[in-house]
C-alpha cells in the first residue's frame, strides 16, 4: 500500500508477437481487459478505480488513498487478515496503490489459484467494512506513512513545487493528504468516498497471465457481474488557469544539499503533443549520455538529473529535477540547467539521439514485457490516463515523432513563463 | 574450455523446472546458464571474489570505488563512448562490489550480445581510471555519502551495525568507505587494486535468457577465457561475539519520522538451522500484512506504516533485525509492542496453521521469483556463492515442507533474541 508515482517514460508495450490484449465490459459497466501469457503459471490480477488525488478537495484530501488502506481491513466474507492470509498461503503476492488518478488493487499469483483473487476484489468492491476502531488505527498509519515521505528533502520540495505550479486543479495537493486533513478527517467522509467511487461502472479488471480468456472472463462476471451499477461518479475537474510567468518556492530546512526541481505545465495524455514530449524526456536524461547527464553530473555540477512527464487524465508537469553535489552553487546549476533546454529549443534534437531514444523505448518495451504484473499494471495505467491500446501502439507513435516535434514541444512547453521553480536549501547555508 | 553439461531440474506441478546448464572456460571461470526463449533477452553476469574484505582501514571503500570506476574509461574507449554505446542499445552495463564479491552485470537484447560482451570484456581488462573522471566519481561519492549521513534509516542502519559488530569487522562498516577515507582513494590505488586482485580465479558467469547454450559458452570463451590475473587469497569471515543490550540514540534536526531498529547478530546461511529459522521470521514479520509484528504494531495500535523483521544470513553471521519507521513520541510504545511480539513468540511459538501457510508461501511464491531472467540469473549465483547445488529448486520444496513445529519453534526460541539481548538504534528528530 503505498503512493504511487510513475515513471516518467512509459514502460508497458506491444511488440509484433506479444500476445493482444482482449476487451470485454459487464452488463454493470465494469470493464475487463485480458492478455493471455503462457511463458509461467502465473497470472496478475488487478482492479482500477478512477479515483485519486484528482478527486479531492480541501478537508479531504488524502481521502483516496486512506480508503485504499481501509480496503484491507476486512469484509464479513473475508474478516480482517483472512485474504492477506489466504493469497500468501497460495504463494500470491498483493498491494494497492493511489495516485492521482487512480487507486488500484493486486494479486499476483499461481495461476491455479486465481479464482479466490478474484474473489476477494469483488467482494471488498462493495462490502469493506470501516469499522470505527479500524479507522482510528489506521489514521495513525497513514500519518506515520505520510511522516516517512517528510523526512526526505526531495519529497518536501515536490510537495511545495507541485503546490505552487496549481491555483487550482487538485493535482497540486498532496495524493497522500495534508496532516491536518489527515488528523480530523472521519469515518463517514471515507465511507462515503468508498460508496461514491467503489462502484463497476468505475472500475477496469485487468488479467495477464496463464489463463484461457473466455474463462477468465466468466469468471470474472460470476463475481463482479451481481454487484449493481452506482450512480455515475464522474467529477467535473477544475481547469487550471494559464500560467503567466514563472513562481519560485523555496523550502529551507537542515538537509545534505541543495534540490532545484523545475515543474512545466503540459497538456494531457490524450493531446497529439505527448509522444513527442516522451521523446523529449528521454532526449534529456535518459542515460548517461543524455543531454542534463553529461552538461551537469559529468560536468561534477549535479549528483543526479530526471526529466519528463507524466501521463495523466488532466494537464499535468513536465519535471526537471537536479540534485546538486554539495560544493555546486545553486544559482549557477540552475543556470547549467536552463541552458540545457533552452539549447534544445533553438538548435533541435539531432537524428542520431533520436535514434538513440527510440531504441531505448523499443529495448525498454521488451524488458517490460518479462513479467506479466508489469503488462498489467502498463494496460491499466493507459486506460485510466486515456486507452488501453496505447501499451501497444506508443511505439509506433514514437516512430511519427520528428526531430522538429521535439524541439517545438520543448521551445512551447519548457519555457520561463511556464515554469514553477523549486529549491530545496539546506538551512543555514547562505547561499 | 570443458565440455557442458545440464542439470535438469523439477518439481512436480507446485514448482517450476529450472534446467541449468554449466560449462567452464578456459582460464577456469564457470558458467552457469538458463535458456529462456520467451523474450528477446540476454542478462549476463560475473561473479569475483574480490570485495571490501580486501579493503586496509584507511583506504576503506577502495574495492567498491575500483569497482565503479571501471566503466570510466578503458585503453580504446572514453566515458563518453561507452555511455554512447550502451544507450543506444538500450543495454545496461554495470559493476558494484560488495562484502563478499564484485558483480559486472549486463543486461541486453539478444542482438546486441556480441556487443554487450565486448564492451564487458573492455571495462573487465582494460579500464584505465582516468584522473578527471575518478575524481568526479569520487565527488559524486562523498556527496552519496553526505546524503546517507542525512538519512534516518541509513544513519540508524550504520549506527545497528556499530553496536552489533566489533571495530575491524567486515560487516560493521560500510563497504563505500566514509567520508574520512575516501579522500585518501587515489587513481594509483585503483589501478594497483585492479592490478593485484582481478583475475579469472574463483570467478563464474550466470547467464539467462534467449540464447543457445553451447554457442554462448563458445563466445564467452573466445572473449573471456583467455584472460589471466592474480590468484585472490579468499579472507574468511570471522564470528562476531554477541553484543552486550544497549541502545544508542541519533539525532537529525530537519526531520519527523524515527528509523528504529532492534536485533543481533544472527546465523550464517550455512547454519543447519536456517531453513527452519527463515520461516519462523517470515512468520514474525514478513508474512501477509508484515507478520505477526504488523498485526501488532502496525493493525491494531497504529504506531508505524512500515515494520518488518529481516535476516540477513550470509557467508559470514549477518544480523537479525526488526525495522520500523514511527513517530518520536511513539518510540517508546514501537519498542514495547516489538518487545510483547517478540518474547510471545519465542515462548508460544508458531502455530501449525501458520506454519503450513509459510510452507506454501514459500513453494507456492517460486514461480513469481523465477518469473524474470534476472529472477533466475539471483537465484542461480545464490546456489553458486552457497554452495547449495544445482539442483536446489528441485530439493527446496521438499527442505521446505519437511520442518516440524518443533524444528521451526527450536530454531525461533534458540536464535530469536529476548530483548535484553538485543542492541537498539534509533535515528530521528527528538522527541517533541
Amino acid at each position: 500500500m503505498a503512493i504511487e508515482v510513475p515513471v516518467a517514460l512509459p514502460t508497458g508495450m506491444a511488440p509484433s508477437g506479444r500476445p493482444q490484449a482482449r476487451e470485454h465490459t459487464l452488463s454493470n459497466g465494469l470493464s475487463i481487459l485480458t492478455r493471455e501469457v503462457r511463458t509461467s503459471p502465473i497470472v496478475s490480477f488487478w482492479v482500477w478505480y478512477r479515483v485519486g488525488g484528482r478527486h479531492e478537495v480541501p478537508g479531504t484530501t488524502g481521502a483516496s488513498h486512506w480508503v485504499e488502506h481501509m480496503v484491507f481491513k476486512g469484509t464479513d466474507r473475508f474478516p480482517k487478515g483472512v485474504a492477506d492470509k489466504t493469497i500468501a498461503g497460495c504463494g500470491g503476492v498483493r498491494n494497492g496503490m493511489t495516485w492521482v488518478d487512480y487507486t488500484a488493487y493486486y494479486e499476483t499469483m499461481p495461476s491455479r489459484h486465481i479464482a479466490i483473487a478474484i474473489a476477494i476484489e469483488a467482494d471488498r468492491m462493495t462490502n469493506a467494512r470501516f469499522l470505527p476502531d479500524e479507522v482510528a488505527s489506521e489514521r495513525g498509519v497513514v500519518i506515520s506513512e505520510r511522516e516517512g515521505s517528510e523526512n526526505q528533502p526531495g519529497y518536501a520540495l515536490f510537495e511545495e513545487t507541485s503546490a505552487a505550479a496549481y491555483k487550482l486543479h487538485a493535482y497540486g495537493q498532496p495524493v497522500v493528504g495534508y496532516k491536518h486533513d489527515l488528523r480530523t478527517m472521519t469515518r463517514d467522509t471515507l465511507f462515503n468516498h468508498y460508496r461514491r467511487f467503489y462502484v463497476p461502472n468505475n472500475a477496469i479488471v485487468v488479467a495477464v497471465g496463464d489463463f484461457d480468456t473466455d474463462e477468465m472472463v466468466s469468471a470474472i462476471d460470476k463475481e463482479f457481474g451481481p454487484i449493481p451499477r452506482g450512480a455515475d461518479p464522474s467529477i467535473v475537474a477544475s481547469v487550471e488557469p494559464v500560467q503567466e510567468g514563472e513562481r519560485r518556492v523555496t523550502v529551507r530546512r537542515p538537509g545534505p544539499v541543495p534540490i532545484l526541481s523545475q515543474a512545466y505545465h503540459v497538456p494531457a495524455n490524450t493531446h497529439p503533443d505527448t509522444p513527442a514530449l516522451w521523446l523529449l524526456g528521454a532526449v534529456l536524461s535518459a542515460g548517461r549520455s543524455s543531454r542534463l547527464y553529461t552538461a551537469l553530473v559529468t560536468t561534477g555540477l549535479a549528483q543526479s538529473a530526471g526529466a519528463g512527464s507524466s501521463d495523466t487524465r488532466d494537464p499535468y508537469l513536465f519535471r526537471v529535477s537536479v540534485t546538486s553535489r554539495s560544493e555546486t552553487d545553486p544559482p549557477r546549476l540552475e543556470a547549467a540547467t536552463i541552458a540545457v533546454l533552452e539549447q534544445l529549443a533553438q538548435d533541435g534534437v539531432t537524428d542520431a539521439e533520436l535514434t538513440k531514444v527510440r531504441r531505448q523505448f523499443r529495448a525498454g518495451y521488451v524488458f517490460g514485457s518479462e513479467g506479466v504484473t508489469n503488462q498489467a499494471r502498463s494496460l491499466g495505467q493507459h486506460e485510466i490516463s486515456d486507452t488501453w491500446r496505447r501499451a501497444e501502439t506508443y511505439l509506433a507513435e514514437l516512430d511519427q515523432v520528428t526531430a522538429e516535434d521535439v524541439q517545438r514541444v520543448c521551445a512551447t512547453y519548457l519555457v520561463e513563463r511556464n515554469r514553477t521553480t523549486g529549491w530545496f536549501l539546506p538551512e543555514g547555508d547562505s547561499r | 574450455m570443458t565440455g557442458t553439461g545440464t542439470t535438469a531440474t523439477s518439481s512436480g506441478s507446485r514448482a517450476p523446472r529450472l534446467a541449468i546448464s554449466q560449462a567452464v572456460l578456459s582460464n577456469g571461470i564457470r558458467v552457469y546458464g538458463y535458456e529462456n526463449h520467451a523474450t528477446p533477452i540476454i542478462v549476463f553476469r560475473l561473479a569475483l571474489p574480490v570485495s571490501a574484505l580486501l579493503d586496509v582501514p584507511e583506504l576503506a571503500g577502495l574495492a567498491s570505488l575500483t569497482a565503479s570506476g571501471m566503466n570510466r574509461g578503458t585503453t580504446s574507449r572514453t566515458f563518453a563512448e561507452i555511455n554512447e554505446a550502451t544507450d543506444g542499445a538500450g543495454m545496461s552495463i554495470g559493476a558494484g562490489s560488495g562484502r563478499h564479491q564484485t558483480v559486472i552485470s549486463a543486461r541486453c537484447l539478444e542482438e546486441d550480445f556480441s556487443l554487450a560482451l565486448g564492451l564487458f570484456a573492455d571495462i573487465l581488462f582494460n579500464p584505465v581510471f582516468p584522473d578527471q573522471e575518478i575524481a568526479q566519481l569520487k565527488g559524486q561519492l562523498m556527496t552519496g555519502l553526505r546524503q546517507s549521513d542525512n538519512d534516518t534509516g541509513a544513519v540508524a542502519s550504520r549506527t545497528f551495525r556499530e553496536l552489533c559488530y566489533p571495530a575491524g569487522h567486515p560487516y560493521r562498516q560500510r563497504t563505500q568507505g566514509d567520508l574520512e577515507t575516501v579522500p585518501n582513494l587515489t587513481v594509483e590505488h585503483l589501478r594497483e587494486f585492479h592490478r593485484n586482485h582481478f583475475g579469472p580465479s574463483g570467478g563464474y558467469i550466470v547467464v539467462g535468457g534467449d540464447f543457445d547454450f553451447a554457442s554462448i559458452v563458445h563466445q564467452f570463451d573466445e572473449v573471456l577465457g583467455h584472460w589471466s590475473g592474480p590468484t585472490v587469497t579468499h579472507h574468511a569471515i570471522p564470528d562476531a561475539p554477541q553484543p552486550d543490550h544497549q541502545r544508542r540514540d541519533v539525532f537529525l534536526s530537519g526531520k519527523t519520522q524515527s528509523d528504529l531498529i532492534i536485533g543481533r547478530t544472527s546465523i550464517k546461511r550455512s547454519h543447519p538451522d536456517f531453513y527452519a529459522l527463515r520461516i519462523a521470521n517470515m512468520i514474525l514479520g514478513r508474512l501477509g500484512m508484515m507478520g505477526r509484528l504488523g498485526e501488532t504494531v502496525r493493525e491494531a495500535r497504529g504506531l508505524a506504516y512500515g515494520i518488518s523483521s529481516d535476516l540477513d544470513a550470509g557467508i559470514g553471521a549477518g544480523p537479525w533485525s526488526v525495522r520500523a519507521g514511527v513517530n518520536p513520541t511513539n518510540i517508546d510504545a514501537a519498542i514495547d509492542g516489538i518487545k510483547e511480539v517478540l518474547h510471545r513468540f519465542r515462548d508460544g511459538g508458531v502455530t501449525a496453521e501458520e506454519l503450513d501457510r509459510a510452507k506454501r508461501f514459500s513453494v507456492g511464491s517460486m514461480a513469481l521469483q523465477l518469473e524474470t531472467n534476472d529472477g533466475v540469473a539471483g537465484a542461480i549465483a545464490d546456489m553458486v556463492l552457497y554452495g547449495l547445488g544445482l539442483d536446489y529448486i528441485d530439493r527446496y520444496p521438499a527442505i521446505v515442507e519437511g520442518l516440524t513445529l518443533d524444528e521451526v519453534n527450536q530454531a525461533a526460541s534458540t536464535h530469536l533474541p529476548r530483548f535484553e539481548e538485543t542492541v537498539v538504534a534509533v535515528c530521528g528528530p527528538p522527541a517533541a
